[in-house]
This record gives structure tokens, sequence and C-alpha cells, in this order.
């Protein structure tokens, strides 16, 4: 029995001094852990990347690449001077420098298939092609002249190449014209303005100086097999151009644009979209789901005039725009196009001064009785521009009692009255209980409130100038008594001259915006779509730099200041 | 009943094998001494020499001749009294007077030993400062079809000839003397500088040197290193990155120490040239 116990006893022993050793190796083990060398190469590297970031702000080089909306100069300066193999991404903020391909849509009567033919010898380019067929893999071809062709209408023949441009100084051994050069009225020679073009680049047929000017075209392709060509007309996208290679705030802003329909190739690569009249809404709807799946990272810019029916669209109840069906305060011969306190209105306003424009030289028109109907409710105030010298009529959207029905008391033998009636919500009806919240006789009429009846439950009671949504609109009561009482509409009465959505009632995406159509814009208009194109694109750039692990950021704070002040925030990514 | 105070086999194996590790665990620690040593040996130099590097690039110095001033750089009378030692006009700007008016020996500027006085450090540096201007080359022009505003005259070298079709060009002002720079790609990536003085020949290229990435050019007698070409990003081409070596000053290594080294980046300023990234190689070592 004790000899056991003893036994026992060794036993605790050794697990005692097991234990023991376990826990002292483990606090000695821990004790003497030395620090690698990475924690101080890291430390030195962090220093490095926080004063360059400081250094390339300060000496302006950062800023100078911003204008050139060219984040791959910061990249190989900051790499440069560091002398170490780092990688560096991030993102540039509050900037639009984001690179932006456009395409405008382009209709079925603008879209063109002519004929092309051998040259002939009775051409007055015969001969004199030299330079022209050097470059070209295959015999020139040009423009068929008959009746009711292009070449026919402008005047101006046009050359066809196969240069193969993908392929630098080198042919790819198939016949496939991808080059046209423009006799411009130049006869055979062929100026840098003449080409050579390629495909989805734009060319101006016609002769500048003539009477009867031509037209902007974008070379879509060459069939080989029919030996005829497509081209889009491309006028509104040339204008457009114009004002988008304008620097914004002295920024080089980088957009390209195009034409495209849904039979083009290629509507993924677009960044933005542009649809032009209202009738392009059924080439959109026969389009919907290529269209859809283009907004889940693109955006658009619809310049149409719109009508009631025109939102019947199915494709436009799932964006959202809504008729507001609201007689007009006054008919201004001008309006008076004016920018909202809204964010995104204030940011659309900032690339307006940047492009140096000026809304008392805005023309724009409604276009139609169209809402926004973006944010809470449908005439929340998140407009972008809006007209100040008009306004809608909103008396007829005021909740008041159907005339026919009468207050009626719904607690007789209470001390306070309330009282019942029906209203009229524009066409829609609501009870409405007037309500006495004081319940004391001796306060009674003090305070009042009104409850609607909304999907069979009452909501309230509202107080005077407390907000009630009815019927997706903003309200706010009026409460003269037990017998007089209305809503009177809360909501926005502006007339908006650009709607937006950024939010959609049946699909998702980016956003869309709308404006009125003109056939010629005035260059003050397109300045204002532009800056309504460059909001839609968004002000946020990233930039990536290698594979390697991000250990370290840094931020670097700064602004643009030359027609407005522009603040930006680059952040900096910096990995081994 | 039991005897006290007897000792068991189980009790002496428990006793040696907490000897035993407790052994290990000494043998093991002394092991790690040198490390330890070395770490924080390592620790003290990179602090310090950040601390001495901030200090130099926050602050501007004192001088305490006459009324004393910040300009302890000015002449042989303030060099001789410096109070405080400093490089910078402002936050991380720094004025290459003061750089230049550093000396490793001699008494005509501020040496080293009376640097290591002022600023009472305990590790040895060696400070190499560098100018790294970059030429902003964003412009671009198809060869061949150069602008007329500049009147750019293109080179006229089989080099040239073979170069990309975009063409890049900017100028950078140094010494007062602003010069103007070509840039060409070759296979898709921009290599070649073609650099000539404007006030000499304006925007003419040709018979103009020209310089790759590792070659040194003569800027109004300062000479240059080519660093480096952009060819990352969308945009290749719209920079060219130069350095230029400006001043050495230190302890000569000590090639039995571990030497640390802390790259600094300051902005360079000096009259008649735009702000420039300086780099200051920092090494110290105790």
């Amino acid at each position: 029995m004790i000899r056991g116990l003893s036994s026992r006893k060794g036993a605790g022993y050794s697990i005692e001094a097991i234990l023991a050793a376990l826990i002292l190796f483990t606090f000695a083990m821990n004790a003497v852990n030395v620090p690698d060398n990475d924690s101080w190469t890291d430390f030195q590297r962090e220093i490095a990347a926080r004063d360059i970031s400081f250094v390339l702000e300060k000496t302006g080089d950062l800023e100078q690449f911003l204008r050139n909306s060219d984040t791959g100069a910061l990249r190989a300066t900051a790499t440069t001077l560091s002398d170490t193999d780092v990688s560096i991404s991030g993102t540039v903020e509050d900037l639009p420098i984001n690179e932006m391909q456009i395409g405008f849509h382009t209709l079925p009567e603008k879209i063109h298939w002519n004929q092309t033919v051998e040259i002939q010898n009775d051409d007055y380019c015969h001969g004199d092609l030299e330079v022209l067929q050097d470059r070209s893999e295959t015999e020139i071809r040009r423009t068929d002249n008959s009746s009711g062709s292009l070449e026919d209408k402008y005047d101006v023949r046009l050359y066809f190449a196969d240069n193969d441009p993908s392929i630098p100084g080198g042919f790819n051994g198939e016949t496939d014209y991808d080059t046209v050069y423009v006799d411009n009225g130049t006869r055979c020679i062929f100026r840098s303005e003449e080409g050579p073009y390629y495909n989805d680049e734009i060319f101006y047929w016609g002769n500048r100086s003539d009477s009867n000017p031509g037209n902007f075209f974008d070379f879509k392709r060459y069939n080989d097999t029919e030996d005829n060509f497509n081209v889009f007309r491309a006028d509104k996208a040339v204008r457009f151009r114009q004002t988008l290679e304008k620097p914004l705030n002295g920024i080089e802003t980088d957009t390209s644009v195009n034409t495209f329909n849904f039979s083009t190739e290629g509507l993924s690569n677009l960044d933005l979209v542009v649809f032009s009249e209202a009738s392009s809404l059924d080439r959109m709807q026969d389009n919907e789901e290529a269209f859809k799946n283009f907004m889940q990272d693109g955006s658009a810019l619809f310049l149409m005039n719109l009508t009631e029916s025109d939102l019947d669209h199915e494709i436009m109840e799932d964006i959202g725009f809504e008729w507001f069906d609201m007689p007009y305060t006054s008919s201004p011969d001008q309006y008076d196009e004016t920018f909202s306190s809204y964010s995104e209105s204030e940011e659309v306003e900032t690339y307006f001064q940047g492009l140096k424009g000026d809304t008392s030289d805005l023309s724009l028109t409604p276009g139609g009785k169209v809402i926004s109907a973006q944010g809470t409710t449908a005439t929340s105030r998140e407009d972008l521009l809006f007209a100040r010298n008009t306004g809608y009529d909103t008396s007829e959207l005021d909740g008041e009692k159907q005339s026919i029905d009468s207050w009626t008391e719904i607690n007789s033998g209470e001390a306070c009255t309330d009282t019942r009636a029906t209203f009229s919500f524009y066409n829609e009806n609501h009870e409405v209980r007037n309500i006495d919240l004081a319940r004391n006789g001796g306060a009674c009429g003090e305070i009042r409130g009104l409850m609607v009846e909304i999907d069979g439950e009452y909501r309230g009671p509202f107080l005077e100038d407390e907000v009630a949504v009815i019927d997706g609109r903003r309200y706010v009561p009026r409460i003269e008594g037990t017998d007089q009482a209305r809503f009177v509409f809360a909501g926005s009465s502006k007339v908006e001259l650009v709607n937006h959505r950024e939010v959609f009632e049946d699909m998702e995406g980016q956003s869309i915006a709308r404006a009125a159509y003109e056939k010629k814009y005035s260059e003050k208009d397109r300045e204002l779509l532009s800056s309504v194109i460059y909001w839609l694109r968004g002000d946020t750039v990233q930039f990536q730099g290698g594979t390697g692990a991000t250990s370290l950021s840094t931020t670097i704070p700064g602004s643009i200041d030359e027609n407005v002040y522009m603040p930006y925030k680059v952040k900096l990514r910096w990995g081994n | 009943m039991p005897r006290k105070g007897q000792i068991s086999f189980e009790f002496l194996t428990s006793m040696l094998f907490i000897i035993f590790v407790i052994t290990f665990i000494l043998f093991t620690a002394s092991d790690q001494v040198p490390d330890i040593e070395q770490n924080n040996q390592r620790a003290s130099i990179n602090l310090e020499a950040r601390s001495l590097t901030s200090m130099m690039l926050n602050s501007p110095g004192y001088h305490s001749y006459g009324s004393g001033g910040m300009d302890w750089e000015s002449n042989q009378s303030s060099l001789q009294n410096i109070e405080e030692i400093g490089l910078a006009s402002e936050y991380h700007v720094v004025e290459r007077d003061k750089i230049m008016n550093l000396t490793t020996v001699g008494d005509e500027a501020l040496n080293y030993s009376r640097f290591r006085e002022l600023t009472d450090v305990s590790n040895q540096y060696r400070f190499v400062f560098s100018a790294m201007p970059v030429v902003d080359t964003s412009s671009k022009f198809y060869r061949t079809e150069p602008p007329e505003e500049p009147n750019i005259i293109e080179p006229e070298s089989d080099r040239y000839n073979n170069a990309g079709n975009n063409v890049g060009y900017g100028s950078i002002v140094m010494g007062g003397t602003q010069y103007n720079v070509l840039v060409t790609s070759h296979n898709g990536r921009y290599d070649t500088a073609y650099m000539v003085n404007s006030s000499a020949r304006e925007w003419n290229f040709i018979g103009a040197t020209r310089y790759g990435e590792g070659d040194d050019i003569d800027l109004g007698n300062r000479e240059f290193r080519v660093e480096g070409f952009q060819n990352s990003g969308d945009k290749i081409g719209n920079v060219v990155i130069l350095s230029r070596e400006l001043k050495t000053f230190g302890s000569a290594f000590d090639v039995d120490s571990t030497i640390v080294k802390l790259n600094r980046y300051a902005v360079l300023k000096q009259p008649g040239a735009d702000l420039q990234p300086l780099k200051i190689e920092v090494y110290s070592w105790t």
C-alpha cells in the first residue's frame, strides 16, 4: 500500500518536472527571439516611400503626371528614384483621368455600305499611287463613283490599302483591306490629314473648301468577298471629340471616340455609350440584353427628347426615369441653367468650370417632362442641372379631401375631437384621420396630426411640417382644424435639364444621364454634356504595377488649381 | 511511519531532467546572444540615421556669427560659427548651397569632424547626395512630321530614322539654361534621348548626340547620367529621369563593420533650375 503511494508520488515528480521544463523552455525561447533583417528592411523602405511620395508632390512632377492622365510616369519615376525592386500600384481619387473610350450609337440610316473597284487605267490618279501601293500588301482599290454612292455625293475618292497596322512593319499574308486614304481635293497627293486611317478611325469625307461640305465617317470594316466597305456617320462624335480633347482644368484627359451599333464587335471595350434621338430607344429595346450587359461596367448618356409614351419602353421602366405630367409655372424663351447643391451636381459643375464653361452661355432645354426619380422618393432634390426660371406647378399633387366627402367625427363622447375623410392624392385615394394629440379637455385643439391609410395600415400621426411619403411623393400636413386639413406636396418641383440615375429600378449597372437632343449642340452645351460624360465615367483611377506583395501604403494629397480648384488624393501601395 | 527527507529514484530523475533542460536553454540562448547584439546594433544605427537625417532635412541649421542666422553656408565666418546643422529651407526642401558647403576634410567648409561634434552622433556616416531631375517628354509628334511650334528639326541618322513613330519632346532648365530633349523608341521601348542647348541651337537636333540608359550627358559642364525612360503604363515615353552626384560627404567605409544603408529623399532647391528630387544615400556603421 505504502509502496504504491510512493510510486505515484514519483510519477508526480516526473510530471511536475516535465511541465516546469516545458514552461521554462517556452518562456526562454520566446525571450530570445531575435527580429530578422526584414523588419529593418521594411523600416528603411517605409522611410523611403514616405519621402518619395512627398518629393513627387512637392517638385510638381506628380501634378504634371496627373495633368497628362499618366499614372505610368508616376510609377516609373517612383521606381527609378527608389533604386530597389519595388512595384507600385494605387489609386488616384477625385480627378477625371480615367482612360475613356466613348461609343456613339449610330442609327441604320447613318450606316452605309459602298462598293469598291480596281484602279482603272483612265483614273485621274492612275500611275500616281506608288506611295500608297508600296505600303500595301495587295492592289490598291478605290471607291465606286456610281450614282447614289457617297463618292458621287461628296465628289471625293477613297483609296483602300492592306497595311496591317497591327503588325508593325509587316504583313499577315491575308487580303484584309484595313486602311483608307482620302483624296481630299489635292488630287493624288496624300497629306497627313488624308490618311492613312485604319479600322475604327474617323475621317472627313469631303472637300472643306466646297460649298457642299462633307461629313465625318468612322471606317468600320471592309468585306473582301463583296468588295464593299462599311462606314458610320460620325459628325456628332467628332464634335464631342473636339470638346473632350480640350484640357479640363489643365488636365489632358484620356478620351477617344468612335461609333457603334449593336451589331458591331467590341461593345464591351467601350466605357461609355451615347444614344442620340428617341428613335434609338427601339434599338436599345431590341438589344436589351446586350445593353444591360454593357451597363454592368459601363455608363450611358441619352441625348433624347422624350414623350410620355417613350417612357413606356420596358428598358426605360427598368432604368427608372419618370414622366412628371405637371404644367410649367412659366414658359421661358431661354432656360436659366443652374447647378444644385447636390454633391453630384457640384462635381459636374467643377468639371464644367474646368472646361471654362459658363452657365449663362448654355441653351439646353428640358426635352420632355422627365424627372430622374433618383433618390429616396420620386421627386427628391437630387438633380444635376435644373432651370431656375421655371418649375412644375405641383398644386395638383396636393392631397385634399374629396369634394363629395365630408369630415366625420370618429370619437364622439371623448374630450377632444378626431375626424376622418377620404383624400385624393393625384387620382389615388387614401383615408386620412385628423387626430387631436392633446387627449385632454383643457388642451384640445392645441396640437393636431394627420394619419394616412396606406395599404390597409394607418401611418402617422404626422405633425405640421413633418414629411410623410405617400405614393412615392413627399408631403407635409397643413391642419387648420377638425374639418380643415390637407397634405401639401413637398417634393421637388424643379424642371431638370439633365436627368440621371445611379441606381436603377430593375437592372444593375453604373450610371445613366439624359439631356435634350439637338442636331447640333452649341460649343457651350457640348462642354456641359462633356462634363456630364466625365461625371458618368467617375473620378477614381486604379493602376497596377507588378504582382509583388504589398506591405506599405502612402497617401499624397494634392490639388490642381487652374480654372477651378480641384483637390485630389493619390494612394500608393508599395510592394516588393 | 514513513521516513522524512529520503531521496527517491524518481525525484533524482526529475531533478536531472530539469537540470538538462535548463542547461539546454542556456546553451541555446547563448548562441543567440551575438544575434541579439547585432540586432541591437542594427536598430541603433537605423534609428540614429533616421533621426539625424530627419533633423538635417527638416531644419535649416543655425550660426551665431554676427546677429546669427540660418544661412550658415554663406561665408567663412558663419561656417566657423555653426551651432546647429540643417540643410532645409523648408520641410524636406534642401538648398544646394548648403550641400555644397559640406566637406569631408578641410576648413573651407563644414567638415565631417565638426559635423560629428555638432550632431553628437555615435555612429559613422557617409552621405551621397544626388540630384535626380525628371524631364517631361509627354508632348508627342509623329516622326518625320515635327511640329512648327516649337520648330523641331529632327536628327538625321539611321538610328533616328529607324525609331518608332511617336517621338516625345520636352525641356529642362539647368543652371539657368534650357535644354531641349527628344526621346525615341526602338522595338516598342523608349531608349534614346537627343539633347541640345536651347540658347545655342533651339530645337535643331541635327547632329545632336544621342544617349541611352546609363550614358553620361554634359549639361552646362555638369555631368548627368540617364537613369531611365518611362516604359510602363498605357502611355510610354513621357518621362526621362537623369541623375547627377552632387556631393559625397563623410567617413571612408570601414570594411570590417556592418554597414546599414538608408535612402532619404528631399526636394533640391537651387537658383536657375526647377525643383528636383534629391536622393540622399546614407551609409552608417559603428
